[in-house]
């Protein structure tokens, strides 16, 4: 190991040594308790938490606002955090928390949060919380949240270390590993640890001309759907261009909010086995979906093909 | 928000009161004076131990909202009284020469720059960046000194980030910064608190640890290209900010010519301990196509040091003289950070001097349009050319710079100043002078009229919108709306006026909320200020005297007699400043929706069926885009979102916002615009095919420009410039191809090393494309 190697260790577990025991954000820090409000709010477990005192108080914490009924952007927001949780592993509970705040409280009651949190397969250390809609709003106020039209809420989370005093915004939208990048940045004596992200190699040029819907696949499908990697927050892809006509399959992607509105007995189907998942509305174009088909179609025989061949591996899509 | 935008002067006080009684009581438990019981009692406490949200207790509470504008009770001004403090220039930062190094091939992307005089010492300045010696030593050399973690430049390695067009303008001046902990002592007002070293961090002069107030001011003149190192000497512990800022910077030269490796906006962010080489090439627009070569128009020059030689003394540059630039500006650009850190002080001024703006009003060659400046020097001269920044500040109860990083709307200071100088008053003698002012705020927009001691308003000359002159100077009394970034020059006959004499800048915009400004108050009404917004009123005043001692050359005195009246102002306001780059069919058209609703064609509701909540189907997707008339698209996300044209290329963009009641000043990197319409809307003569840089789109507005591209590759952004919107991701990036990329990797900064990583690209971004050769 070179020396510089070493010599960052020694301080890093130094660091971790001399870590001061847990206090709450440090003194003359504007951002701890007296700026965050302590009323209290329910999981989806049906706990009753003091808010600062229980869930943010000397922890790294990952905030971010939603509602149950969204049709567009809350159930890919929650989906891609979903992916963020998994890939942050045990550390999630331990001393990362994650806070899916409902901001409609009125329909979001304990047990709807508890179906859409096993839905997205939260987990522990992944709390969503309801409560009074006055707390909850002075809690929401407090980040910056003071939509009173629930779909004009923050798509994006607070990030913060109550420990240090620090806050910033996390993406949801950022690429997983930059996101979890940033979250592990939060904590003092991991960013005093030499990482080396290798993540994609800049020297080489850009492979121009992927597949058409591939991009697009993996920023807004690829958090709930694979392509013949089985089903996840929602159904294995594969095939499904052959399975399903055309025009629903384009329906269902373009306004999926509309198809459960009509009652479409199909997408009916489909809510009753992925219970709790509201397929979102993100605002596609019909370009946008002629590449996702193609997409998927060509995923398929690729799959297909590697099955054939006895190397069947799931769809790396992400 | 529920936030009432005219609080009384109760709940001003109740504000107050609230965190003054929080404080105490806060206080009086730790000392045991009080028992956790007696609060309970009282009621103001909740049951579990927190302080309830009750009036009096909360600042923050809604029935004490106290809120004007800053969401906290106003800034404590101990005393300080407008106008009693003299005014201060931003500080001239002086170069040193750079030695070229060339190799045995003579100047190639192997040549490097020397530093000389106080930087001998220094690194020498290369095409690629010391990371990738720290790359190839496999970290054993090239540490960063401080921390010894990672490459000593924190400039991403490889060929992706080496300067760009090195040998054409290989730099000759060089400028060594630091961005640092401020000095002890600063403060914007005598009566004022002295900044404490983490509520301020701004540039300091040479590799050094403190950061000087007011900002730096940069020199610049085409034909002489720079190199610009700045040091990031700020804390290398993060949470270490005072409460908002990050100690992870890069610096945005706004709207310079430059490659994307030095536009300071495409994440190469750095860490403490680190440089990062920034090439401020100076290179002239259209610089590559074949009429606008060397010598085909003597406007497209810099100034020489020797003026006496007449038209032989500019330095010429190949390029559209029409594209030059003049008064230019420097700030943060870090993600997600960029309004923390330039309200915490990373920002200065750049002066570009170009043959027809040479800062030297009595040379008389035919090319120099003589606009007011100075006599001492041969270009350059800024004692009648006076940089304005003006920026808005608001301080906790302890006088300390205050930031609310959760305010999404826009966050706003209560208080202005110009060049961190709360009120100031400026020495003028009655002659011309040219203002350079910059809207340097995060979310406030002003608007500035200038009148005399008496309210009676004074007329100036309106020259140039974003340091590009208009065509003819346009007479006003009261310049327009001024949004984020913008830059007015404008001239000022001060002849008018007799010594003794007072003139005042006045700022008539009152705005209470971050997302766009209430109203513009009459003239009269906005001198005598309203409790409503405190920023409103006289923000600097002009007392007319004798004589003044030159900034310039201090050993010599402007007086009445050597530069003012008719013989002696030699400077002059022409009618003619440049001429016009005409509107053509573009190659393609874009159009760019901004707003915190969009309606895209994705937001239809095709069905026509109304879904549960019919009336949330509007979303918080930032922006949609059309390109060419194809549908719209809105999801978000980092990513490519437009992949420019080819060099020479034409093209109409179209700005949407699609936001209501925002408003959005929104800024193109890289190129300037020339605005062609807005819409139905009105547009007056100081927008009307002038280029620009950032548009004020209005609520509900809409702004088309023509554009075109050349000389550098690279990811540029396209965003809202009001900086806390654009941290709240409205933000879209757009890449330049050149020949080696079509998309360039996203460089991923960490305090061992930049890692790249391949960005997304959107079905959109490649419609028209075609590979070059």
């Amino acid at each position: 190991m070179p020396m510089f190697l070493i010599r960052l260790f020694v301080l890093a577990a130094a660091l971790a040594i001399a870590a001061p025991a847990a206090q709450a954000a440090p003194a003359g820090s504007p951002w701890g308790d007296g700026f965050f409000p302590n009323l209290p709010v329910t999981s989806q477990d049906g706990k009753t938490y003091q808010f600062y005192q229980d869930l943010v108080k000397d922890k790294i914490v990952i905030i971010n606002f939603m509602f149950t009924n969204c049709q567009t952007v809350c159930p890919l927001m929650t989906s891609r955090m979903a992916e963020v949780r998994r890939r942050l592993g045990d550390r999630v509970g331990k001393d990362i928390f994650i806070y899916s705040i409902t901001v409609d409280p009125e329909h979001d009651t304990q047990q709807v949060l508890k179906d859409y949190a096993d839905a997205f397969e939260a987990g522990p250390g992944w709390l969503f919380l309801t409560g009074k809609k006055e707390d909850l709003f002075a809690i929401r106020a407090k980040f910056g949240e003071r939509s009173l039209v629930l779909s004009a809420h923050r798509t994006e989370a607070a990030l913060g270390n109550d420990a240090t005093g620090e806050w910033t915004k996390l993406s949801s939208f950022e690429d997983y590993e930059i996101a979890v990048k940033t979250v592990l940045e939060m904590d003092p004596v991991w960013r005093a640890t030499p990482h080396h992200l290798v993540i994609a190699d800049g020297t080489k040029p850009h492979a121009v001309g992927s597949q058409a819907g591939e991009a697009l696949f993996i920023k807004a499908c690829s958090s709930c759907h694979s392509v013949g990697g089985g089903d996840r927050i929602g159904p294995d892809l594969k095939g499904v261009v052959a399975r399903r006509k055309a025009d629903w399959l384009k329906s269902l992607i373009m306004t999926p909010d509309a198809m459960r509105a009509q009652k479409d007995p199909q997408t009916m189907e489909l809510m009753a086995k992925f219970k709790g998942v509201k397929m979102p509305n993100i605002g596609l174009a019909d370009n946008d979906v002629a590449d996702l088909l193609s997409y998927l179609e060509a995923e398929t025989k690729r799959a297909g093909q590697q099955a054939a061949a006895g190397t069947a591996t799931p769809a790396q899509t992400q | 928000m529920y936030l009432t935008p005219k609080a009384s002067r109760v709940r001003l006080r109740e504000a107050q009161n609230a965190r003054n009684n929080r404080a105490e009581i806060v206080q009086a438990l730790g000392a045991g004076q009080i028992t956790r019981r007696d609060l309970i009692r009282w009621g103001i406490f909740t049951a579990a131990g927190g302080l309830a949200l009750k009036n009096g207790l909360s600042p923050y509470a809604q029935s004490a909202y106290g809120a004007v504008p800053t969401g906290v009770p106003p800034t404590p001004m101990f005393g300080a009284t407008k106008f009693s403090q003299p005014f201060r220039r931003l500080n001239v930062q002086t170069p040193v020469p750079l030695t070229p190094l060339v190799g045995v091939n003579g100047m190639d992307q192997n040549s490097q720059a020397q530093f000389t005089g106080n930087y001998a010492g220094e690194h020498v300045a290369k095409c690629m960046s010391w990371h990738t010696d720290f790359n190839a030593a496999q970290g054993a050399d090239y540490r960063n000194p401080l921390t010894n973690r990672g490459p000593c430049e924190g400039r991403p390695p490889g060929e992706n980030f080496a300067h760009q067009r090195w040998t054409k303008v290989f730099p000759q001046k060089g400028y060594v910064m630091s961005l640092a902990q401020i000095e002890s002592g600063t403060k914007f007002h005598p009566m004022l608190a002295s900044q404490g070293p983490n509520a301020v961090w701004s540039f300091g002069q040479g590799n050094v640890n403190t950061g000087m107030l007011p900002a730096p001011l940069i020199k610049a003149r085409y034909g002489e290209p720079m190199l610009m190192r700045i040091y990031n000497k700020l804390p290398v512990d993060r949470a270490a900010n005072g409460g908002f800022g990050r100690n992870e910077c890069t610096t945005h030269f706004h709207n310079a010519h430059n490659g994307a490796v030095s536009d300071g906006a495409c994440n190469a962010y750095y860490f403490p301990g680190q440089f990062y080489d920034y090439h401020w090439g100076t290179t002239l627009a259209r610089a590559d196509m074949a009429q606008y070569q060397s010598g085909s128009d003597f406007r497209a020059s810099g100034p020489g040091d020797h003026p006496e030689r007449g038209q032989s003394d500019l330095m010429r540059v190949p390029g559209d003289f029409r594209e030059l630039q003049g008064t230019l500006w420097f700030h943060d650009h870090r993600f997600f950070f960029t309004a923390e850190n330039v309200y915490k002080g990373h920002a200065g001024m750049v002066n570009m001097y170009s043959g027809p703006d040479r800062g030297a009003e009595r040379v008389n060659d035919g090319v120099n349009l003589q606009l007011p400046s100075g006599i001492w020097l041969p270009w350059g001269n800024v004692d009648f050319d006076v940089n304005i920044m003006v920026s808005d500040f608001a301080t906790s109860p302890d006088g300390q710079l205050f930031f609310d990083i959760f305010n999404t709307d826009g966050f706003l200071g209560d208080r202005l100043n110009v060049n961190h100088t709360y009120a100031p008053v400026m020495d003028v003698l009655p002659r011309k002078y040219r203002f350079r002012i910059l809207n340097s705020c995060m979310s406030r927009f002003v608007q500035l009229a200038l009148t005399t001691s008496t309210g009676v308003p004074m007329p100036f000359q309106f020259i140039a919108n974003d340091g590009n002159f208009i065509v003819s100077p346009v007479m006003m009394f009261q310049l327009d709306q001024q949004g984020i970034a913008e830059r007015y020059d404008i001239i000022v006959d001060f002849s008018r006026l007799r010594v003794g004499d007072w003139a005042q800048l006045v700022n008539v915009l009152q705005q209470t909320d971050g997302r766009k400004p209430d109203v513009a108050l009459a003239l009269g009404a906005a001198i005598a200020g309203t409790p409503v917004d405190t920023a409103v009123g006289p923000i600097m005043k002009f007392r007319v005297v004798s004589s003044v001692q030159s900034v310039d050359d201090p050993t010599q005195w402007n007086t009445l007699a050597n530069c003012c009246g008719y013989n002696n102002d030699k400077s002059k306001i022409p009618l003619k400043l440049t001429e016009q780059i005409p509107i053509v069919a573009p190659v393609r058209e874009r159009v760019v929706e901004w707003g915190r609703f969009t309606n895209g064609d994705s937001r239809n509701n095709p069905g026509g069926v109304c879904i549960p909540d019919c009336a949330e189907i509007q979303t918080a997707f930032p922006w949609s885009i059309k390109v060419n008339g194809q549908a719209a698209h809105s999801l978000n996300g980092n990513r490519v979102s437009i992949v420019a044209g080819q060099p020479g290329e034409i093209e109409h963009w179209t700005y949407i916002n699609g936001g209501g009641g925002w408003d959005h000043p929104i800024h193109l990197h890289f190129e300037e615009g020339i605005t062609m319409n807005r819409g139905n809307g009105p547009i007056g003569p100081t927008e009307k095919l002038v280029r620009k840089d950032v548009w004020r789109l209005r609520p509900a507005g809409t702004v088309q420009f023509q554009i075109q591209w050349g000389e550098f590759g690279g990811a540029y952004v396209n965003h809202c410039h009001n900086t806390v919107h654009e941290d709240w991701a409205m933000l879209l990036r757009y890449d330049i191809p050149n020949k080696q990329y079509r998309v360039w990797p996203t460089p991923i900064p960490t305090p061992d090393g930049v890692t790249y990583m391949t960005p997304e690209e959107l079905p959109e971004a490649s419609g028209n494309f075609n590979k070059p050769a």
